[in-house]
């Protein structure tokens, strides 16, 4: 599904390249639990971010479904993601100004989806998620749990293939922390592939390979 | 999808109402002063155009190329307008058009009114004009010379709901006229205008010094032709140029035509103008002055939705994390910003509505904004509002929309650089707009007050004036007698003209020993009784002023002015002799200069003589104490004097007054403009200084926490935009510099371009900018640190 080679990601500022990634070479296959580890300022949301084409990567090749994600126009990239990746963040980032309801629905109006099928698809995940009494609620309204549900409800309604989640327990307490791996897991069983980012080893033994990011380099334990 | 951008837009609003009620209130006032001005500027395209035959009529004007400059003027002689019409057969009709120049007394049964709109036409005009007939046959109603023709509203007047055709009318007590046409009322936006219509061969009637009908060298009527269809204007004033010549071989006029059309706008050079007569130059600068608050107002609107798009950031990033498509997202920012114009447009609309009144009344004019009626105004405002919204939607959408995910997402972006720029930008051109505009209302307002406190040469305070008719000049003499015999009179004096509105006569007939042959001297002549100068308290430099001692000053005397003196070349005038005319006279005195017309124009040589005949007004200096007293003790005297003669009086000073009116409005409205424009201004400035010190706010923490002081803060943050304002004000001085620079030499007196006033602009705005900018930079340097620190 996913094949890097050698990606550099780097920041030049002045004279002086930064180095945040160094000859990455990766292959997820369809249906895996992969966990990134590693600590502060080692490259793994940087990694997270352009294997969601939220960044591009300074050089290297990057194919995605053997599509080559290194030479596709925004337009393009912009259709790929929009149809098979959903993204959860450590801090939700939910838009402020609409409610749970049309926090749902944004990506599926951005996918074209007929009116009938998104209000059904929208009642589908406030009922496996528990949150129809709270659907027209704002974001501020909700716990950071209830927000983060939200988040991972909005990444899945698109039946994407793929889903990154960078820390996605980070800001929960342990209880609402382990709701959203059990929800990650669950997915995975049912076949979507998962790519995380984590400090938390707890988190880790959910996924099934885990590779550790130290400096921008890829280390084996 | 749309009703998503709907309600993000909507809960945009709400959540920052500040901002939204500046932006939206804002530019509702600039659409609200453009649609208003435009109104305005419409009105005045629309004089005249409702006449069917527009584009075939013409006015027959002269020049003189004697004086410098060249003078053009309308009144032509009387036979000229049949004359042409039977040598020319390109002209079908021909109309001589003339109002009278004093009020009218009308008696219908025991009903009587002086009536001051009594003009004379040729039976032509009917099918010439556009003024529909509701009675009457348009090709025969004025043919008949006992008739006369009304308009509904004084039909109404005298006649109420009986049928006016067939009523017989007495005038001045001496002639009857029988209705023969109603007309509709005359629109407010024709040049011609009147109330009654009587038969222009009647005019010997009424200006009974003169033998008028065939007379070639008497002139005063306007002369309106229409030409046969596609006939050139062009090849028949080629024809005509010279025809005055034929009958008066001496003339030195070359005919001309001038478009009836461009009555209204384009005759500020043609003298004697008409009441109510427009000017294209206004016009322009009031389309500028509406443009200038649009873009002021536009601007804003721009700058605070730029300044505020940086805190949509997130929501970019977060759209195309879940898939939206850059042009999905520039799509949502147009709409926004378009939305939110249109918003203001509705907002201008119910201003305007409720300005309407005022405005129509500080103009002038009567306007009502009716949408079907000025279908171009409505694109135009349509048009205006889109552009305004697709721009203030452009840096956000182009700018926001090209973002990284990834940037917003992490809070890496910064947003200052460029849009800081570009806001900076914005800023110094608004202020530029505002400070031109608050150097020409102070220019305006110096210009105004100079023309009314410049020394005139005589003094017109406390001075009434009653118009006389005709027949009254000789009764002039006794009248005097009896009013001097009140209190509370000064002085009683006679003239045939008001010392504000020119001459009676304008003559080169005139010649004295000495003078080079060669020379061509034009003087301006003007009929004053006894105690004129003295009325007015004009001084005397040379000589005498009239005197009743000298019993050949009625006949023999004359008194000129400095400047004629100075044209004429003579060392001592007094005791000369200048023949004027046929008249030999002596000249007695030398009065000083005073303004006899507007200081549009400059004091030109001024022959004064006693002709009695020519009275046409009677100047009653008053004591300043109890005026209400003596008007009612005049107005009984000329109650037995002239019992069937309404009493119509006015004071000096109104018309003095209404010689500027056109300045007068101009620089009110200028003033209301200006503020507007400041206000609106002041309001971007309000949102951008709050939205600034919001941004600032970390930096004001930590500065607060090292120690900085109140003051510190204040200062660091006005800091800024008193730059911005210094860099505006270089910028509007010279456009500012040259625009009034222009618009003074339009005076013939006025006041000097001075350096304070560019200062004094400088100072206004930046007074007004710094209190708008200090309530939010103090507000901001009181907040508490640890506040702003807390979630660092």
């Amino acid at each position: 599904m996913i094949k890097m080679k050698e990606i550099t990601k780097f920041y030049s500022s002045g004279f002086v390249k930064t180095f945040v990634l160094r000859n990455i070479d990766l292959d997820v296959k369809e249906g895996e639990f992969l966990t990134i580890m590693g600590p502060s300022g080692a490259g793994k949301s940087t990694l997270l971010h352009i294997l969601g084409m939220l960044d591009s990567p300074s050089s290297g090749e990057y194919f995605f479904y053997d599509k080559p994600v290194h030479r596709l126009s925004e337009r393009q990239l912009s259709d790929l993601h929009k149809n098979h990746i959903g993204f959860v963040f450590q801090s939700y980032h939910l838009i402020d100004d609409l409610t749970v309801y049309e926090n749902l629905e944004t990506p599926l109006l951005y996918k074209k989806v007929k009116g009938s099928e998104r209000k059904g698809k929208i009642a589908e995940m406030l009922d496996r998620f528990n949150m129809v009494a709270k659907k027209d609620l704002f974001p501020n309204q909700l716990s950071g749990g209830q927000q983060q549900k939200v988040a991972v409800a909005r990444a899945i309604i698109i039946n994407p293939k793929l889903i990154l989640a960078d820390e996605p327990t980070g800001n929960l307490n342990t209880k609402e922390g382990t709701e959203v791996m059990d929800l990650l897991k669950e997915l995975n069983e049912g076949g979507t592939t998962i790519i995380q980012v984590t400090h938390s080893e707890k988190n880790a033994s959910y996924g099934r390979r885990i590779i550790n990011l130290v400096d921008g380099w890829i280390v084996d334990k | 999808m749309f009703l998503n951008y709907i309600k993000i837009a909507w809960r945009n609003i709400k959540r920052y109402k500040g901002y939204s009620f500046i932006n939206i209130f804002g530019l509702a006032i600039g659409l609200a002063c453009c649609m208003l001005i435009l109104l305005w500027v419409q009105d005045e395209l629309q004089y005249d155009r409702f006449h069917t035959n527009l584009h075939d009529l013409y006015r027959i004007n002269a020049e003189f190329h004697k004086t410098e400059p060249v003078s053009h003027y309308w009144p032509m002689c009387a036979p000229l307008a049949p004359a042409l019409k039977e040598e020319y057969p390109e002209i079908v009709k021909a109309a001589r058009f003339t109002r009278l120049r004093r009020g009218q007394l009308v008696k219908y049964r025991d009903q009587n009114f002086l009536e001051p709109r009594i003009c004379l036409t040729d039976p032509d005009f009917f099918s010439m004009f556009t003024f529909p007939l509701l009675e009457g046959d348009p090709q025969t109603v004025l043919s008949d010379p006992q008739s006369i023709v009304l308009v509904e509203s004084t039909a109404l007047k005298y006649f109420g709901n009986e049928n006016p055709i067939g009523k017989v009318l007495n005038i001045n007590n001496e002639q009857d006229f029988t209705v023969a046409g109603v007309l509709r009322d005359i629109p407010e936006n024709s040049t011609i205008q009147f109330d009654f219509l009587l038969p222009f061969v009647r005019i010997e009637d009424f200006e009974k010094a003169w033998a008028v009908l065939d007379n070639w060298s008497l002139s005063g009527f306007a002369t309106y032709i229409q030409l046969e269809e596609k006939a050139s204007s062009e090849s028949l004033e080629n024809k005509i140029a010279y025809y005055l010549q034929k009958h008066v071989p001496e003339s030195e006029d070359v005919i001309y035509l001038q478009a009836f059309k461009n009555l209204h706008l384009f005759s500020s050079h043609v003298q004697f103008s008409i009441e109510g007569q427009g000017d294209i130059t206004y016009v322009y600068i009031f389309s500028l002055v509406a443009l200038f608050i649009l873009v002021i107002a536009s601007i804003n609107f721009m700058n605070l939705a730029t300044a505020r798009s940086a805190k949509r950031a997130k929501e970019v990033g977060l759209r195309k994390v879940v898939g939206a498509k850059r042009a999905q997202l520039i799509c949502q920012f147009f709409y926004e910003s378009v939305g939110l114009a249109f918003l203001s447009l509705i907002l201008a609309v119910v201003l305007v509505e409720l300005f309407l009144p005022i405005f129509s009344n500080l103009s002038g004019k009567t306007l009502v904004l009716d949408f079907s009626s000025h279908i171009h105004i409505v694109i135009a405002i349509l048009l205006m509002t889109l552009l305004t919204g697709f721009l203030s939607g452009t840096y956000p959408a182009l700018f926001l929309s090209s973002l990284k995910p990834v940037q917003v997402l992490k809070g890496t972006l910064k947003t200052e650089g460029r849009g800081f720029l570009f806001r900076r930008i914005l800023v110094v051109s608004q202020f530029s707009l505002s400070i031109l505009l608050i150097i020409c209302t102070i220019v305006v307002s110096r210009q105004i007050g100079y023309m009314q406190n410049k020394k005139l040469g005589f003094n017109r305070e406390h001075i009434v004036y009653l118009p006389m008719r005709e027949e009254l000049a000789e009764r002039f003499e006794t009248l005097k007698t009896e009013l001097k015999k009140k209190s509370g009179i000064v002085n009683v004096a006679a003239s045939s003209s008001l010392p504000t509105s020119g001459v009676i006569l304008t003559t080169d007939k005139v010649s004295w020993e000495g003078k080079n042959p060669e020379d061509n001297v034009v003087l301006e002549v003007t009929s004053t009784g006894y105690d004129f100068i003295e009325t007015f308290n004009m001084e005397v430099v040379e000589g005498r002023s009239f005197s009743k001692e000298f019993v050949t000053d009625e006949e023999k005397a004359v008194v000129i002015n400095e400047t004629a003196k100075k044209i004429m070349g003579m060392e001592d005038p007094v005791g000369k002799q200048l023949i004027f005319g046929d008249a030999a006279t002596i000249i007695i005195g030398v009065v000083k200069d005073y303004h006899f017309k507007s200081m549009h124009s400059e004091i030109e040589p001024l022959l004064m003589a006693i002709v009695p005949t020519l009275y046409r007004y009677v100047f009653i200096k008053l004591e300043s104490g109890n005026i209400p007293n003596t008007i009612a003790d005049i107005k009984s005297i000329w109650g037995t004097f002239f019992p069937d003669t309404p009493f119509e009086y006015h004071f000096l000073d109104e018309a003095y007054d209404k010689l500027y009116r056109t300045e007068q409005r101009m620089g009110t409205l200028f003033n209301y403009f200006t503020v507007l424009a400041i206000l609106i201004s002041c309001l971007g400035l309000f949102g951008l200084a709050s939205f600034m010190a919001e941004k600032r706010t970390k930096e004001i923490g930590i500065r607060k926490v090292l120690g900085a002081s109140l003051s510190g803060i204040v200062v660091l943050l006005n800091k800024q935009f008193t730059k911005w304002i210094l860099i505006a004000n270089l910028v509007s001085w010279p456009i500012a510099y040259y625009a009034m620079f222009k618009w003074l030499q339009g005076f013939a007196y006025r006041i000097k371009l001075e350096f304070w006033t560019f200062a004094l602009a400088a100072m206004i705005a930046l007074a007004i900018a710094m209190m708008t900018v200090s309530y939010q930079s103090i507000k901001a340097a009181l907040a508490d640190p640890a506040d702003s620190l807390r979630y660092e």
